[in-house]
């Protein structure tokens, strides 16, 4: 059964593709809304919406313009910032400004998928939102402040001071891995 | 390392990577959301149905009540026609021998043709025509004081009468008079005497009507023996035919003129008698008045909104034996709360009292659905000190590792039930509301059709597993059923048009709310206190 099939399963309304659809995809699916709302329960709830709009939708997909899983990451994308208060990126509050820090190569060595999950969602919703949208998605700023509500200017500098975030903490748990290894 | 090598690093570890989760179960809910989503556009339909068809019936409603209405003010209008029939008629029957009467026509249809047209059989008429002329005559001189003028003779009603045909007469006796056939008009005069109970004696000088015309209304037992010789037929032919038929035919004319005034003039002063109301904005009770007239006062109508705040205690009952140990946790978990309606209500009251009542309820049942659980679980909680190892030296050196810690869970979990009906009562009730008193007391009982087309909460299945009722339809699908109404109370009139009302009232609900793919029978008696306002279309 091909990514035809299926789409053109749902387009009938059929609850046997439409099943396909949430297995196959989901797991990729959820970790793009765990990205956007870190919340677990959250989270599922925006999946769940997305993959209803999904279904409402999928006759509007084109298979010429992108792959089916790009189309449905944007849907999961823009259901998850919905849900969120624009407030949030327009009032972020004060960050201490942290040196840039040049990590060493190591670092990453023993950070697995989650370990980056986790330490992406520890970032203040605004810098976390502007961080996935332009590294992970590949979204241009301009792009990002339309979506956020925000200016083009703010989204650089939250993508700046979400860089120096993860990089003081990368280095911070370096610090720790350190530590527990010498005791 | 640079910033590039942060972002690719990041963006390749989380690109593609998948989180593990149920995909069943996320289907399961999505399905559950997507029944949730579907269910209100239902009931918008349902809602919507019901809404319409209360609004059509409230413009039927509405719409006989202003044609009947309408067919008061006809039928008042249409009043001096009828009583003045007897002008009508022998202008037609001028009409009829005289080709030449079209001041006459063209007259007629200034306002009421079709009445004048109407009668082609005077003699039916003539029990009305005796005495219509005088009492309209009458009306009109009592209503039109501003065109009554002081006159030597006895009857002074008569003599208004006579002046306001005076001068509307003169001018067309006399047009009339030169083209009247004589011969033509020999043959028809004899009905006239049929007709008129006011005797018009119009003396022209034939060819030289408006200065020298002189005209006197008088009772029929006095008029001169001249006149009394036309309706007896029993003329002869004379010289003076000519005059005769002249004569005759200006007193039709005249009749004619002066009832045409006289509908033309009072129908003036209505106009301005209304007017005046409106200015006054007096013009509502005016038409009250109509109306009332109208249906005899035999009944009024009123539409009525109601709020009902009660219990719903209710009954759940097995439908197998079996299935009692699970009725028996349903009644443990579940407790009765409250229940509101909302009530839009057409009423139709006889003089007597009676009345029937119809229209719209909404009803929502709350219950409150409580469940406490608890449970432990071995909560591991990594890169915690587990043990401090102090060498020789002093130093201290501390073990990490994974601590297990038992932790004990509760939840209590609370949820709010609610059941909601669209019904439509149908009441008979007596009122003992009188003129006289504000206050009234009432009593009315009845039946309603219920359709219970939502419910929402959780419930604990058979298993004892707690589920939402959104997500599990076939448990409460919707459904109809009848339940019994009453209620009495007192009722107090603020004025004309609204009162007020409040009554303890019961509701009890024969069938049960549940589909039958439940396990349970679920009932419920509606007992609270209900508060309303009424407007009354008429008094």
């Amino acid at each position: 059964m091909t990514v035809q099939d299926i789409i053109k399963g749902c387009i009938k309304n059929d609850a046997k593709y439409q099943r396909l659809l949430v297995v196959n995809y989901s797991p990729m699916l959820l970790t793009v809304s765990r990205r956007y709302t870190p919340i677990s329960a959250d989270a599922e709830d925006v999946l769940q919406d997305a993959f209803i709009k999904i279904f409402g939708a999928i006759r509007q997909y084109d298979s010429n313009k992108g792959k089916l899983e790009t189309w449905m990451r944007t849907i999961v994308i823009n259901t998850a910032l919905k849900r969120l208060n624009k407030k949030c990126f327009t009032h972020e509050r004060a960050v201490e400004q942290f040196e840039d820090i040049q990590l060493h190569p190591t670092v990453y060595d023993h950070l697995q998928a989650e370990d980056v999950m986790t330490l992406i969602n520890t970032l203040p919703d605004g810098y976390r939102q502007v961080f996935n949208l332009a590294v992970v998605e590949g979204y241009p700023h301009k792009e990002i402040g339309e979506l956020l509500g925000i200016e083009e200017s703010t989204s650089r500098s939250n993508l700046s001071k979400a860089k120096k975030l993860l990089r003081v903490k990368l280095s911070n748990q370096k610090k720790q891995e350190s530590w527990a290894r010498i005791g | 390392m640079g910033p590039d090598r942060l972002d690719k690093f990041i963006k390749n570890q989380v690109e593609q990577h998948k989180t593990p989760t149920d995909p069943d179960l996320l289907w399961q809910k999505i399905q559950a959301k997507q029944n949730v989503e579907e269910k209100p556009k239902r009931r918008f339909i349902i809602f919507w149905l019901l809404a319409g068809a209360l609004l059509l019936t409230s413009l039927g409603l509405l719409y006989t009540y202003y044609t009947l209405n309408n067919d008061d003010n006809t039928l008042t209008s249409n009043e001096n026609p009828i009583e003045n029939t007897s002008a009508n008629t022998i202008s037609n029957t001028n009409t009829n021998t005289n080709t030449n009467s079209n001041s006459n026509s063209s007259l007629s249809s200034s306002s009421n043709s079709t009445h004048l047209s109407d009668e082609t059989t005077p003699s039916s008429k003539v029990p009305t025509e005796e005495k219509t002329p005088n009492e309209f005559a009458n009306k009109n001189a009592l209503t039109k004081s501003d065109y009554s003028k002081p006159k030597t003779t006895n009857n002074s009603e008569t003599e208004q009468t006579a002046n306001n045909v005076t001068n509307n007469s003169e001018r067309l006796a006399t047009a009339k008079t030169k083209t009247t056939d004589a011969s033509t008009n020999d043959t028809k005069t004899p009905k006239l005497p049929t007709t008129p109970s006011v005797n018009t004696d119009v003396h022209l000088n034939s060819n030289k009507p408006s200065s020298n015309t002189s005209t006197t209304i008088v009772e029929q037992k006095n008029a001169n023996t001249k006149n009394n010789e036309l309706p007896t037929g029993k003329q002869e032919k004379n010289s003076n035919t000519s005059e005769v038929n002249t004569i005759a035919f200006a007193k039709s004319e005249l009749l004619l003129i002066s009832n045409l005034d006289f509908l033309l003039k009072d129908q003036d002063i209505s106009n301005e008698f209304i007017e005046n109301q409106k200015e006054k904005k007096n013009f509502p009770n005016y038409r009250y008045k109509e109306s009332y007239k109208l249906i005899d006062n035999n009944w009024t109508f009123s539409n009525g909104l109601a709020f009902t705040y009660g219990t719903a205690p209710r009954t759940l009952s097995a439908r197998e034996s079996t299935n009692n140990d699970y009725l028996q946790s349903r009644n443990d978990l579940e407790t009765s709360l409250d229940a509101v309606r909302l009530n839009l209500d057409f009423m139709a009251q006889h003089r007597s009292g009676f009345y029937l009542k119809s229209g719209a309820e909404y009803e929502q049942i709350n219950e409150r659905y409580e469940l406490y659980t608890s449970w432990d679980s071995i909560i591991i909680d990594p890169n915690q000190i587990v043990a401090i190892v102090i060498t020789q030296d002093g130093d201290s050196t501390s073990s990490f590792g994974n601590q297990n810690n038992l932790i004990n869970f509760w939840n209590n979990k609370r949820r709010y039930n609610r059941y909601h009906s669209i019904d439509i009562p149908i009441l008979v009730g007596y009122n003992s509301a009188k003129a006289d008193k504000k206050l009234s007391w009432f009593i009315e009982a009845g039946v309603s059709m219920n359709l219970w087309f939502k419910a929402r909460g959780e419930i604990n299945n058979t298993e004892g597993e707690a589920i939402r009722l959104e997500d599990n339809p076939d448990l409460f699908k919707p459904r109809t059923g009848f339940s019994l109404l009453a209620a009495t109370g007192l009722s107090y009139r603020l004025n004309d048009t609204f009162s007020i009302w409040a009554s303890p009232s019961i509701k009890y609900h024969l069938s049960s709310i549940t589909s039958k793919e439940n396990t349970l029978d679920q009932k419920y008696l509606n007992v609270g206190l209900q508060v309303g306002v009424r407007y009354h279309w008429t008094k």
